[in-house]
């Protein structure tokens, strides 16, 4: 089992960030129109990286002291940036406005990722971040600086790294499918996994033995060839998709899983348990990927 | 310790999976307030027209805890694996933890339940200060607002018990487990000779070799078996409490056991823990 990069000593050693300058067309940005272009910052002081606020759900009860834990999510983290700016303040802040700067009404097409540069080799990042602020901090003329503050809808820090699990059985003809293996989950964030498929397997059911979460069953039967992909990242188009059919999610369960895609690994646990269920035929094989993320830094 | 003076020193978190950390010296956690009465939720009733109100009912709202969490490295590389620590150990996603601390002076160790973060935790990184140390101003929420004490237990006869409470500053919500076999199980409480008594009553049969847990903290009754299992309506689950000394009556809890039928093997046990308002 891997150690988590975040437990071993390092510190950051810069702050870059890469924009997606995209050309847009109705609602549809093709991927590969994504280029991204590196600005580096030296800032002199950073916040925002811990745990953001979290939405605490509390329930009251008639006459009862305090109150039932309902639940949490977190919805969203800023990070401020203070930069030291030497000579003219106000044309270094209009330069980092043209830089940074986004159509408010399509920010989901112009915005950008945020990295940390970890001493370990480590590159964390902040996605689709977008500027809501600069402002200067005067200190004399030998101390200006500007703060400059990112709002991220998606709060978690993601591993650049993309991490990988393939399992694979290859039984009789016809046999059942009942098979365990663990998926080496690091960090201190939840990881939306995709998993992709491949063989003839019938009633395919994918579930998460910690989180008690589970995908299916496919009520299809695969072909020969035929590669079964589930994306379960919010962020993403989610769906299952069949490399021969399309999206067959109207085939899966109704479950609350399969209905929402709501199958997320969870660190927590330590290696989460996948248990995979089905009838098949020869070979079966899922390839699982996701990035580890982080809560904090 | 990294300072000295005024605050409570936490001694141990223990995790919602059942980890406990112990805070060291190197990372410490500094209580700045919460150990006093939390907030009052106060449900007053009023005529129309009429100048004046009175007090229906007063209930503790959540606790607010807020405190200074300090983290010491080695150097600047061991400092961050220090704050991806203490980032793990209030990391609100694992749920609820249990707080226990202790101050320096006593011996006393006193516990919140279901504790968790309830804003940021945030320590800025400054490259130009010191690179081995990192704070952050903590704010917490205990959504069981009792501080809690020692433990007890006692196993009660059939019939009449008095039991006679001297620890503790609020009611006291116990967990009565009662072991089969025994059918219509009523347990009453009463404390004061002019007011109702508490009462429990579990309808049907709970065979040998099951058991009846009430836990008034939860407000929650379940079978050890898993079976399913109601209390009557005339049940005071939500009220039922144990009064310590400090609350009246000498703290002195004048309690029956009585069912239609009951055979060997039965028992009925209650546990508590002493509990208090503000430590």
């Amino acid at each position: 089992m891997e150690t988590d990069p975040l437990l071993m000593p390092f510190t950051i050693t810069g702050v870059f960030f890469t924009k997606y300058n995209n050309t847009y067309s109705g609602f549809y940005v093709e991927p590969a129109e994504q280029t991204k272009l590196r600005h580096y910052l030296k800032p002199v002081l950073i916040s925002g990286l811990g745990i953001p606020q979290p939405n605490v759900r509390m329930l009251e009860s008639y006459r009862m002291d305090g109150a039932y834990f309902s639940g949490l999510n977190i919805p969203s983290r800023s990070v401020i940036l203070s930069i030291p700016v030497t000579g003219d303040v106000q044309a270094k802040r209009a330069e980092l406005f043209r830089t940074f700067s986004h159509d408010p009404a399509i920010s989901r097409y112009t915005c950008y990722d945020l990295n940390l540069e970890l001493s370990n080799n480590v590159i964390l990042s902040l996605h689709k971040v977008v500027l809501v602020s600069i402002t200067e901090e005067l200190h004399g003329p030998r101390g200006q600086f500007l703060a400059l503050t990112f709002l991220a809808s998606d709060p978690w820090f993601y591993n650049t790294t993309v991490r990988q699990n393939t399992w694979e059985h290859t039984g009789g003809f016809q046999w059942d499918v009942d098979q365990e293996f663990d998926l080496d989950i690091m960090g201190t964030g939840i990881a939306y996994p995709t998993i992709e498929v491949t063989g003839v397997v019938y009633l395919l059911r994918v579930l998460n033995m910690h989180t008690h979460q589970e995908i299916g069953p496919l009520y299809l039967q695969t072909m020969e060839d035929e590669v079964i992909t589930i994306v379960t990242d919010p962020l993403q188009e989610r769906g299952v998709f069949s490399n021969i059919r399309g999206n067959i999610i109207s085939h899966v369960g109704s479950n609350y899983e399969s209905a929402s895609l709501d199958f997320y690994l969870d660190p927590g646990f330590g290696a989460n348990r996948i248990r995979i269920i089905g009838t098949a035929y020869g070979t079966l094989r899922v390839v699982t990927t996701w990035y580890d993320s982080y809560l904090g830094v | 310790m990294l300072t000295e003076g005024h605050g409570i020193y936490l001694v141990s978190i223990t995790t919602a999976r059942g980890v406990t950390y112990t805070f060291d010296g190197k990372t410490q956690l500094t209580l700045t307030a919460g150990t006093a009465l939390p907030d009052t939720r106060v449900t007053n009733s009023a005529k129309p027209l009429q100048n004046y109100s009175y007090v229906e009912y007063r209930t503790l709202a959540p606790r607010k805890l807020t405190g200074r969490l300090q983290v010491k490295g080695r150097d600047q590389f061991d400092v961050w694996v220090k704050r991806q620590e203490m980032l793990r150990l209030f990391n609100p996603l694992y749920g609820p933890f249990t707080f226990n601390l202790a101050y320096p002076d006593k011996n006393d160790v006193f516990h919140l339940y279901n504790v968790i973060l309830t804003d940021a935790m945030d320590s800025p990184l400054n490259v130009k200060s010191d690179p081995t140390y990192a704070e952050f101003p903590l704010t917490l929420t205990a959504l069981d607002p009792f501080w809690y004490g020692a433990s007890h237990s006692t196993t009660l006869d059939i019939g009449y018990n008095e039991l006679t409470i001297a620890e503790g500053t609020a009611w006291l919500k116990p967990i009565v487990s009662a072991q089969g076999p025994v059918t219509d199980l009523t347990i009453t409480n009463t404390i004061w000779d002019y007011e109702a008594p508490f009462i429990l009553h579990v309808y049907g049969t709970i065979p040998a070799g099951d058991a009846v847990i009430i836990d008034c903290r939860q407000r929650s009754v379940s079978r050890a078996s898993g079976a399913l299992v109601a209390l009557s309506h005339e049940s005071t689950l939500a009220s039922f409490g144990l009064i310590p000394a400090s609350m009246g009556a000498k703290g002195l809890n004048r309690i029956t056991v009585s069912s239609s039928d009951m055979n060997e093997g039965f028992q009925v046990t209650v546990d508590w823990q002493d509990t208090y308002y503000a430590i």
